[in-house]
């Protein structure tokens, strides 16, 4: 393990020629051991890099991989059975891969999940609602742990009993950010966060697009449910697509510049997600095509259904449900605060409404 | 030969009584101040001496001193001009030193021996009133703002020579009731009197004029339209004196609200006006005012005003725009563009109705009884929680959250959303419920709540003391489980709970009930304050 660790830290290598160091010396130990014996045989490295290697044969490796290991962080590395299968196929998977957590295990059908991180309750309601079905069936999903609609499926998921997977921009030490605590820890007991990242490795920007090749990379299929025309989440719909996923996005108005992004993929030949249970059976090939939507809010008597029908999934003022319905102010408020109290609306922002179901 | 004439300071908005004493004796000559003068004082000596040899008296080749008594107080200000010409006039004997001993003397003198106007008339003369003096020289600039106290015979002059000529006068006349007749009399073509009959000027036509002026045609809220709930909310707001914050995108029309809101406040009384008109002459803004301050003011300083300019402060200690904003309305536009620490300083006065400044040369309690409109935009951009329009990062969300505090929000009792207004609302100008009919509803709620709280310390529903909320906000057993359920379900704090226990007050004035009922908890409770988890503070 100490040679793997050794190899994984050091500078200047990429994550392609570590693959190639390792199907020509088997492994990093062989690497270690056999370096200056064979380095006549290494044609893909530069000057530079067999300098880096060398001073870094010079160091301690005990010592580092005892520092390492008081860590109590995990690692897998291309070499182990437990790496994700799916990434190998990526042609510059990540040599080592910090963990806290359970891995996947082989036969897990991982399914990745990103989108916006300023989301309307429309996004996070799908986003929930898909992760949940998928957990029901038995899907792992993988998602960043961002806010927004990668924290909704997070938590979409684990509320249903199932396991996810995070992949973080930064070191798996690091909970990023640093309001997802409490989902920081559940995804640890529930599944792992992951990272190609070192120990303390600060969330830098550059580091969220590799991130999205691991997300996309680990995943059969990747669910983009919220995106803005230029939005990061089409960066790992372009990873999905070079890497020969399928992608699904969950559609929107196209007039909401939220759902543009997703309108673009499906247009672009993405699959159209119609309903969370239709798109998990396609995936788990049962046909259901007679699907209806379930939830339905009931018992609402005349007036609050006028009411309710008035409110959008999208933030509806106050003052435009009162000119819409053409009701008593009065009337209005007692309205909203019974459908507020059974739980379908919620004040978003100040006197500012959306459904919720 | 000593002589000594009363004048006044101004220290905050009150004014204390100052003695000019002049000494000519022999010696060498020179013309020496004394009594802990700052520099527009020193400069006096300059424009003294100019002015009296403009208008023919040089100074004696004598040792002239001058003391400003009490000599421990530090005197500002330019009013010290006249008295110490008039103090050293009577040192030379030109004017009867008995005389000038028993009135209080202000003015600001230029070179040629004109009388230039002073801040803080209304104070001196309140003070000279208290210390039993009767007469008062004024500049004629202030002649309309000193004349507002009755019992007070006001010189007004505009020059030099006119003030030796009255005491010349006056002197031959001895008693100065009978020498004022006579020189009202005279006077009466130069500057109309109001003051005969020892009333305070409540002129009902001059307070006509100036309602007029002040209530803007242009800002009525019958050229609002649509914005219910907003004008719902101001109407509240001002029927329970509560604080109020509007949220909402740009050209919902806050601003236009804001301004609509002195078209709906109700008279001042005697008192109130004179309080405000002292506060007003303190900061040299009584202007040309045939009258006290008849209306509420209604103040609304840019966001780059410093703490000193809101609260007061200063070298001189002066009122800030919360203390010109007493018995009105304080108006911060942008709220969230204001200083931080700017804003922080509102909380204690917000809570104690007044100010207290203190400075190195003493203390200054200023009144700062002021409603607190203020308005806001959601965030950086304007449109949140309109994700279609805004795109502020979570970031740029938080900061701009941030840049108020909890405790500041607590303290406003109304918050309501503006809403930009539809095609349909546009179309209908000038159809809104025109500000007097509110206005009239305001007056009567006001009255209400006056007869409610008699003999109690406080007279509006927004300053009912949490001692006495059980006593004037009693809740029966319905609205009470109401209220349980909505605390928990709310995130309610005491703080803001009482606080729309008193908006459910004024609601509940409003639609004339004698108790609080769920519908007025309700309306209440939508007013109530920012919760900092609409920023996204939520997952």
């Amino acid at each position: 393990m100490k040679y793997k660790y050794w190899l994984n830290n050091i500078e200047g290598l990429g994550n392609v020629a570590k693959r190639k160091i390792i199907e020509l010396f088997g492994s990093a130990e062989g690497f270690y051991n056999d370096f200056e014996r064979r380095i006549e045989e290494i044609d893909f490295l530069n000057n530079i890099q067999l300098e880096n290697i060398k001073s870094a044969r010079m160091e301690n490796l005990n010592e580092k991989y005892k520092v390492f290991a008081e860590f109590g962080e995990g690692m897998v590395t291309i070499e182990d059975e437990e790496y994700p299968r799916n990434l190998l196929n990526v042609y510059d998977c990540p040599y080592g891969l910090y963990f806290l957590g359970n891995l996947p295990g082989e036969y897990d059908d991982m399914v990745a999940m990103v989108g916006a991180r300023t989301c309307s309750s429309y996004g996070k309601l799908m986003a929930e609602e898909i992760a949940s079905e998928l957990a029901a069936n038995g899907f792992v999903v993988v998602s960043g742990m961002a806010k927004g609609i990668d924290s909704a499926s997070h938590w979409g998921c684990l509320n249903s009993g199932g396991r996810t997977i995070a992949v973080l921009g930064c070191g798996v030490d690091i909970c990023y950010p640093a309001v997802n605590r409490n989902l920081y820890r559940r995804i640890i007991d529930n599944g792992c966060v992951i990272s190609e990242f070192h120990h303390g490795s600060q969330p830098l920007p550059c580091q969220f697009p590799s991130r999205n090749r691991i997300i996309s990379g680990m995943s059969n299929q990747l669910v983009v449910v919220e995106a803005r025309k230029k939005s990061g989440s089409l960066i790992t719909a372009d990873f999905a697509l070079e890497q020969g996923k399928d992608i699904y996005a969950v559609s929107g108005r196209i007039t909401d510049s939220m759902s543009e992004g997703c309108n673009r993929l499906i247009d672009q030949g993405a699959n159209i997600i119609l309903s969370p249970k239709e798109f998990v059976a396609s995936l788990t090939e049962f046909d259901l095509s007679t699907f209806v939507r379930e939830k339905k809010p009931d018992k609402l008597d005349e007036n609050e259904r006028l009411i309710y029908d008035f409110i959008d999934y999208y933030p509806t003022s106050l003052e435009q449900i009162l000119s819409d319905s053409q009701q008593d102010f009065f009337c209005v408020l007692s309205i909203i605060n019974s459908l507020v109290d059974k739980g379908l609306i919620e004040e978003v922002f100040k006197n500012q409404y959306t459904k919720i179901n | 030969m000593y002589s000594c004439v009363k004048t006044a300071i101004l220290n905050g908005i009150e004014a204390i009584g100052v003695t000019v004493e002049t000494d000519i004796s022999e010696g060498m000559p020179v013309f020496d101040m004394v009594g802990y003068l700052s520099a527009e004082v020193k400069e006096s000596r300059e424009r003294v001496r100019t002015a009296l040899k403009s208008k023919g008296y040089s100074l004696p080749v004598k040792r002239i001193t001058v003391n400003l008594a009490p000599a421990n107080v530090r005197k500002s200000g330019t009013g010290f001009d006249l008295p110490i010409a008039v103090s050293i006039l009577a040192s030379m004997g030109i004017v009867n030193s008995e005389i000038i001993s028993e009135m209080m003397i202000v003015g600001e003198l230029s070179l040629n021996g004109d009388v230039n106007g002073v801040n803080g008339i209304l104070s001196m003369v309140i003070s000279a009133k208290e210390s039993g003096i009767n007469i008062c020289i004024v500049p004629e600039a202030n002649y309309y703002e000193a004349k507002l106290i009755p019992d007070m015979n006001i010189l007004p002059v505009n020059e030099l020579n006119q003030v030796i000529s009255f005491l010349e006068n006056l002197e031959e006349i001895g008693n100065a009731n009978e020498f004022m007749k006579n020189y009202d009399g005279c006077k009466d073509n130069l500057i109309k009197d109001n003051n005969v009959d020892g009333q305070y000027d409540l002129n009902k036509d001059v307070n006509e004029d100036n309602h007029d002026g002040l209530r803007d045609e242009a800002y009525d809220f019958a050229n609002i339209n649509g914005q219910k709930i907003l004008r719902r909310a101001c109407e509240v707001a001002i029927s329970g004196m509560h604080n109020m914050l509007m949220v909402g995108p740009p050209g919902a029309g806050k601003s236009m609200i804001a301004k609509c809101i002195p078209s709906i406040l109700p008279d001042l009384t005697v008192e109130e006006q004179i309080q405000i008109s002292k506060i007003y002459s303190a900061c040299g803004m009584f202007q040309e005012r045939q009258g006290l301050m008849s209306h509420r003011p209604f103040r609304s300083p840019h966001h780059t005003i410093s703490p000193y300019g809101l609260v007061g402060g200063g070298n001189v200690v002066k009122p800030g725009e919360i203390s010109l904003a007493n018995k009105g309305v304080l108006f911060l536009d942008e709220l969230t563009e204001f200083n931080k620490a700017t804003l922080e300083i509102l909380r204690q006065p917000l809570e104690d109705k007044e100010v207290c400044i203190s400075r190195v040369s003493g203390n200054y309690i200023f009144p700062a009884d002021f409603i607190l409109v203020a308005a806001m935009n959601p965030c950086n951009c304007g449109y949140y929680p309109d994700l279609t329009k805004c795109h502020c990062s979570e970031r740029s969300l938080k900061n701009y959250r941030n840049k108020l505090s909890q405790p500041l929000l607590d303290r406003i009792d109304l918050c309501v959303q503006a809403q930009t207004v539809g095609f349909a609302d546009l179309k209908r100008l000038g159809t809104g419920e025109p500000s007097k009919e509110i206005r009239t509803r305001v007056e009567r709620m006001h009255e209400i709540q006056r007869r409610r709280y008699e003999g109690c310390d406080f007279r509006f529903n927004s300053q009912i003391p949490v001692s006495m909320l059980e006593k004037f906000c009693c809740l029966n057993e319905i609205e009470e489980k109401f209220m349980e359920q909505m605390y928990s379900k709310m995130n309610l704090t005491a703080r803001t709970f009482h606080r729309v226990l008193r908006v459910a007050r004024t609601i509940a004035d409003m639609s004339g009930e004698r108790d609080i009922k769920v519908i007025h908890l309700q309306e209440a409770l939508c007013y109530r304050a920012m919760d900092k988890n609409f920023w996204g503070g939520d997952t």
